[in-house]
Order: structure tokens, then sequence, then C-alpha cells
């Protein structure tokens, strides 16, 4: 065999093992992309939540909303277990859902899930205030026309301070510490640990939006209720 | 009760519904385009005569455009707002600055659209009736293909296309401006359960009433010779009556008479 043939077949052996290891390469290349990727959730335990409203505070001074217009509420109910009422404080957000279904009637594109960390945004720019989210989002309330901006706006999970690592500044100002904010994809994270503790359950899980905001304390009556972020207030502190 | 129904599985297809709505105007006009290439237009067979006979009335030519020229910026901006994230890059100012001048213009063409087309509907159906004649209009297609031996199928006032288009466009108009009404105005607004449908619903009927526009205005401007004068003057060459509507001329001549 000559020194050219040789080198031929070399290189023919070289491109076949290349071929046939390509998926496994593509499987690893993929898999470190999917690891980069975040999938950001909270978990609020509704043992620690008393009620004080701070979280609703901080997000209109956070993200410079009117002081009519949340991003997220307290809700304050009342539920009755045992056949005795008790005072339930239910912190409402948009969900961040893992099947939303605001991202598949929005006519612009305007609002989708962010690939790096799952977050579901509102781009302003090319949010025409159609509604169509509004209408189709089982979560009552979790969206309002921006009067500032004339577009829908909700919870982004304090999109300003997360991506650069902070918390969201409710989560940050929550004084019981019921609302804890992380990374599931990270399984040391503080998330991921309550989950892994306790039984948490989401709003509406019937909707099959699969929500990255999952309630600690919550009874599966009250998890089916559709609870309207705006809804009157029962009491008042 | 489960949100995942199929009108929401149909709208989670998003760049698929994107070009379908793209192709239902860009893609028939090249259809179209291709069609006159091909086939060729339809000539008066014996020219102009110079003799005109009025075919429609002041008012309808008026109320014709009324309807026709918001239709017409319905449709384009439906498409920027329903497409545009395929056009564009989404994220990018001229997608902001195309979605935002659509959504607008969109909302201001309406309801002057609304009260034209309602007009025209209310004015015409009766005329717009099928007739047993248009089948073997449909059967010819018209006689617009030039292949082969000339044909003019039988047509009253109006032939079987235009009675087609008549009824899509009443049928659509209903559902898009029901549809349209539900998403524009909060207090009607549909139910979690309903918005996938009537979303879809107004997706699908923009589509018909897009091809079919298309279609309409080739017809009219370049297919056929001799027509486009009926909704400028409201008035028709005699030889072109005699071709494309002789039931029509007819009738015409008799009240002359």
């Amino acid at each position: 065999m000559d020194r050219r043939k040789a080198i031929k077949l070399l290189a023919g052996g070289t491109t076949v093992s290349l071929v046939s290891a390509s998926p496994v390469i593509a499987s690893v290349v993929a898999s470190n992309t999917e690891l980069e990727s975040k999938k950001l959730a909270m978990v609020i335990d509704l043992r620690r939540c008393n009620g004080c409203k701070a979280c609703v505070t901080a997000c209109g001074h956070e993200n410079g909303n009117e002081p009519s217009e949340h991003r997220t509420q307290v809700l304050q109910s009342s539920t009755e277990i045992n056949g005795k009422e008790y005072v339930l404080s239910l912190p409402l957000l948009c969900n961040q859902c893992d099947n939303p279904v605001c991202t598949k009637v929005c006519p612009t594109g305007a609002t989708f899930k962010r690939k790096e960390d799952g977050i579901v945004v509102v781009d302003s720019t090319g949010c025409i205030d159609c509604n169509f989210c509004v209408y189709t989002c089982p979560y009552d309330g979790v969206r309002f026309t921006n009067s500032k901006t004339g577009t829908v706006d909700k919870c982004n999970f304090c999109i300003q301070r997360t991506s650069k690592g902070f918390l969201p500044a409710c989560v940050e100002t929550c004084t019981g510490g019921a609302r804890v904010f992380g990374d599931l994809k990270d399984p040391d994270s503080s998330v991921s640990k309550l989950l892994k503790e306790h039984e948490a359950l989401v709003l509406q899980s019937d909707k099959n939006t699969q929500p990255n905001v999952f309630y600690i304390g919550l009874t599966d009556k009250e998890s089916d209720q559709p609870y309207n972020l705006n809804s009157e207030l029962t009491w008042q502190r | 009760m489960e949100q995942s129904s199929i009108w929401l599985d149909i709208l989670s297809n998003q760049s698929i519904i994107s070009w379908l709505l793209v192709g239902s105007v860009v893609g028939v006009a090249l259809l179209m385009g291709l069609f006159v290439l091909v086939n060729g237009t339809s000539k008066l067979d014996n020219g102009f005569s110079g003799r005109l006979i009025q075919r429609w009335s002041t008012r309808s030519v008026v109320i014709h455009w009324l309807g026709a020229i918001p239709c017409l910026i319905l449709i384009l901006t439906g498409v920027i707002i329903g497409a545009g994230k395929v056009i564009f890059e989404p994220g990018s100012s001229n997608w902001a600055t195309a979605v935002k001048i659509s959504a607008t213009l969109h909302e201001i063409a309406v309801f002057p659209f609304m009260i034209g087309a309602f007009t025209m509907i209310l004015m015409w159906w009766k005329k717009q009736l099928f007739k047993k004649y248009d089948i073997d209009w449909f059967k010819k297609a018209g006689g617009y293909i030039n292949f082969g031996a000339k044909q003019h199928p039988e047509a009253g006032f109006a032939n079987g296309g235009e009675k087609l288009w008549f009824w899509v466009f009443t049928i659509n108009f209903v559902v898009l401006s029901s549809t349209g009404l539900m998403l524009f105005f909060p207090e009607i607004a549909p139910s979690h359960e309903n918005a996938p449908v009537v979303i879809s619903l107004h997706i699908i009927s923009a589509m018909a009433i897009g091809a079919f526009a298309i279609v309409h205005i080739f017809m009219a401007t370049v297919i056929s010779e001799g027509g486009l004068s009926n909704m400028i003057t409201g008035k028709c060459d005699e030889n072109w009556a005699k071709q494309h509507h002789n039931r029509w001329y007819k009738t015409v001549n008799k009240e002359k008479q």
C-alpha cells in the first residue's frame, strides 16, 4: 500500500467515526446548553405569609407601576378547615408557565417564554394591547394594561434584577420569608430543596399550564379555585 | 376543564399560521399572476363597442369603495399583525413599528368596513342568489381558461364566481366582525375556554376573505377586459355585458324596448 492510499483510508476512517459519533457529540453539546439554561421558579410558603403586602409595595416601587396597577397582590381571603374558618393570605402573580397559553395566542409574538431562564415576558415595543393573552390566561388579573406604556404588563420575576443574579423585589422584601426564588434545575437551590421536602401545589393544575409558582400549605380545593388577582378584599388588616 | 383544546393546539403552530396568512394574500397573488402569465387574460371577443350601459348606481359604487378600501387595509395590516413575527425579526425596531402601526390602522379601518360591507350585503343579496345555470358556469370555469374552444357560460347580473365571492364574503364578514367585536370590546370578551376558538375563527375567516379578495381584484383589474369601469363609473361596455352577463344584458334590452 502506497502512502497516498494509506492517508486516504485514514481520512475515510476518521470521517466515518466522526459521523457515527455525531449524535453522541450533538447530545453532549445539547445537554450542555440545556444545563446553562435555568428554570426560574418561586415557591410560596403560605404558612409564612402574614399578609403584610410588603411584596405588593416593593413590586410597585421596583417596576414603577401606578398604585392601582399590580403585578402581584396578596389575596386576603378565608378558608374553612375542619369546620373552622382560617385567614388565608394568598400571594398571586404570573405563574411563568412551562406550557403557557398567552404565548400561543399572542399574534405579534411580543409575549414569549425566554429560553435562558423560562421567564414569560411581554416585549412592550411589539405589544399591541390586543388582550388575547388576558382573555386566554386562566389566572385572572395577573395582567393589566400599563397606563404609562399602553401595553400589557405583568410579573416577569423582576427580569432586570434576576438576570443579574439578584432576587425579585417581592422576594427580597418578604417579611415572613414566604416567597422563595431560585433555579429548579439546580438541585441545591433553595426552591429545589423546598419542593423536595414539602408537598407543594400549583394553581388550577387542571388547566395543564404547568406553572412555575408553587404553593406550600395550599389545600387541593383551594388550588383548583380560579382566584382573581383583583378580587375584592374580604378583610383588611 | 382542561384548556388544551383543539383550537389552542392549532394556535400553537405559530409560524405555520403566520406563513398561511402570508400565503393567503401574497401566495394567492403570485398564483394569480402566474395564471395570467400562462393563460392570459379574458379579452372582449368583439372589442369595445363604445356603447355604455349603466350597471351600478352611484350609491352602489360609493358603498363598494367604503367597504373595499378599509377591507384592503384590514387585510394587509392583519397579515402584518399575525405574521410580523416571521416577516421581521421579533424584538427589532422594524417589527415593533410595523405591528404597532398595523394595529392602529386595523382599529381605524374596521368600523367604516363594517358599515360598507353590511350595506353592500343588504343592497345586493337578492341579485346574488344562485341559479341553476350557475352550475354550468362553474363547470366551464367561467370561460376564463383560454386553452381549447372559446366558451362563454350563461350568467345573470352576477356570474357563478361573483356569487360565490359574495357569499364567501358574507359568511366570513359575519364571522370576522362578530369575533372581532368580541376581541375588541372587553365587555363582551370571550371566556378562557372560548377565547382560542374566537381567535382561531378570526384568523381562518381572515385567510378566506383575503384569498378571495385577491382573486376578486385580479378578475376586476387584470383578467376581465372592460371589467374595472363598473366600479369607477358604474357603467360597462355593451360588448362586455353581452359576453359576461348575457342573461342580464337581455333583461336590460327588454326594459329599453
